[in-house]
């Protein structure tokens, strides 16, 4: 890639910094370039963000629905799955797809909820509730 | 707590310039693309049967953790690390460190860094950074891929240095150990690591790694409209390479525009060799890979997935494939004179 070609596409998408590139002067030297941004790159990654978010409202209205428990919302809000949520916390994969069902979730201890809101970093309160 | 005469150096990526920071530090001469090449960092591998997020598996690079390894090793320096299960006693060793006036590489999630803008922030736990002082309640950190410093609260930083899943980073924590006699002669360990990118570009004898690992993702691209369920997941796989590839952190092109800049300095080092042609070779493969992203973003954007637009991605890649292999055989007889 020759120096020319470092992608300043000014779309804000590393919020106003720069990244480094590598690129050639006209002599066919590298250097070190600082690019602002590609057209391509935040296409891609705005996608895969999409993707994310249209995984959580479909939990988002499960939960509302009374068919998932809060926690479900939560653990997606922070891209885990209850395999890497049962990593954190030190639980079984099998008690946190149990603890996933509203009816369970409702009984959990108060020790076993903090457990979550440590491991997710939400306050305890807002743990049981449905996120915003 | 400070580390004195710290200098932060803005790299391309994350580990590599780690590495460099590191070194500089104790006083070798070793720019980014360097320590990227002598930690033989380029690679490719595509592993259609490991799914991250229910995607195959897209790499770029070698193995996290091994460019820090391989490069104080080749510069005769070395290299302490250290992983806690104690965060109590990982967070000790850290401010030990730093009262001794040393700065420490850390293993971090992206996920839980707060500096970090929100589009960045993935579940994936191999980012490394230089933590160079403390105030309060925050460190310092020297993060490669910024411009500047930051800080970091120590729980946000806690949170990440001790993350769970793929890759746990279980307060990983880096040290150069000085050495009074730490320079080994660059030229042949540019050589030792060439060698070795050059044979898993080329004769790892399993079709997923390597040049072969790229025709493999050619000749599996060509059939995704008919193997994939929906024009979505065909579009998420593609996403998935292009992101693999561009995404902060590899310099653009998937590591090969750092790599020519390494083999760049290299010919420099090794005069009369033939690596400077290597260099060009393996920025045309870069350009070749940033052709193959722009094609992706256009086929993607108008859901074009025909037998004609895949044909033409599945060769752009070939080509790519063609001018790395091209490339690495060069680089086989340089090492061989």
């Amino acid at each position: 890639m020759d120096i020319e070609q470092v992608p300043q596409d000014d779309e804000n998408f590393y919020d106003g910094h720069k990244r480094a590139m590598y690129a050639r002067t006209k002599d066919g030297q590298y250097v070190q370039a600082l690019s602002k941004g590609w057209a391509v790159e935040t296409y891609f990654t705005a996608e895969a963000l999409d993707d994310l978010e249209s995984a959580y409202l479909v939990v988002l209205k499960d939960v509302k629905d009374g068919k998932l428990s809060p926690l479900a919302a939560h653990m997606t809000r922070r891209q885990m799955t209850p395999k890497l949520l049962a990593q954190h916390t030190g639980f079984f994969t099998f008690q946190v797809k149990r603890h996933l069902n509203p009816r369970v979730f409702k009984k959990l201890s108060e020790s076993t909820l903090q457990t979550y809101a440590n491991c997710l970093n939400i306050p305890l309160n807002e743990l049981s509730e449905v996120p915003k | 707590m400070n580390v004195e005469n710290f200098k932060h150096l803005q790299s391309a990526h994350c580990e590599s310039g780690v590495a460099a920071s590191l070194l500089t530090h104790q006083g070798q001469k070793i720019s980014e693309p360097m320590a990227f090449g002598l930690g033989s960092g380029l690679f490719f591998a595509h592993l259609p049967f490991m799914k991250i997020m229910g995607l195959p598996l897209t790499s770029f690079r070698s193995y996290p953790g091994t460019i820090l390894k391989k490069v104080f090793q080749r510069t005769g320096i070395k290299l302490q690390k250290r992983q806690f299960k104690s965060e109590e006693k990982a967070l000790k060793a850290l401010d030990e460190m730093l009262e001794q006036g040393i700065p420490s590489g850390v293993q971090l999630s992206v996920f839980w860094l707060p500096y970090l803008p929100p589009q960045f922030r993935f579940q994936f736990n191999a980012h490394h950074a230089i933590i160079c002082g403390k105030k309060v309640d925050e460190y310092i950190v020297s993060d490669p891929i910024g411009e500047e410093m930051v800080t970091c609260p120590k729980e946000d930083f806690k949170r990440a240095w001790f993350a769970k899943g793929p890759l746990a980073p279980k307060g990983a924590l880096y040290n150069a150990v000085s050495v009074a006699n730490g320079s080994k002669d660059r030229a042949s360990a540019i050589k030792s690591a060439l060698k070795e990118t050059s044979n898993r570009m080329l004769r790892i004898p399993i079709p997923f790694f390597g040049v072969r690992g790229i025709r493999l993702l050619a000749k599996r691209m060509r059939r995704w409209p008919e193997t994939l369920k929906t024009p979505r997941q065909v579009k998420l796989n593609l996403g998935q390479v292009v992101r693999m590839q561009e995404e902060i952190g590899t310099g653009g092109a998937g590591f090969r525009f750092l790599y020519a800049a390494f083999l760049e300095e290299a010919a420099s080092e090794i005069p009369g060799s033939r690596l400077k042609e290597a260099s060009n070779l393996m920025t045309q493969a870069g350009d070749s890979w940033r052709a193959f992203a722009v094609q992706c973003a256009k086929a993607c954007k108008s859901d074009d997935f025909s037998k004609k637009t895949m044909n033409s991605l599945a060769e752009t890649l070939e080509k790519a494939a063609d001018l790395e292999e091209e490339a690495f055989k060069l680089i086989d007889q340089c090492i061989l004179c």
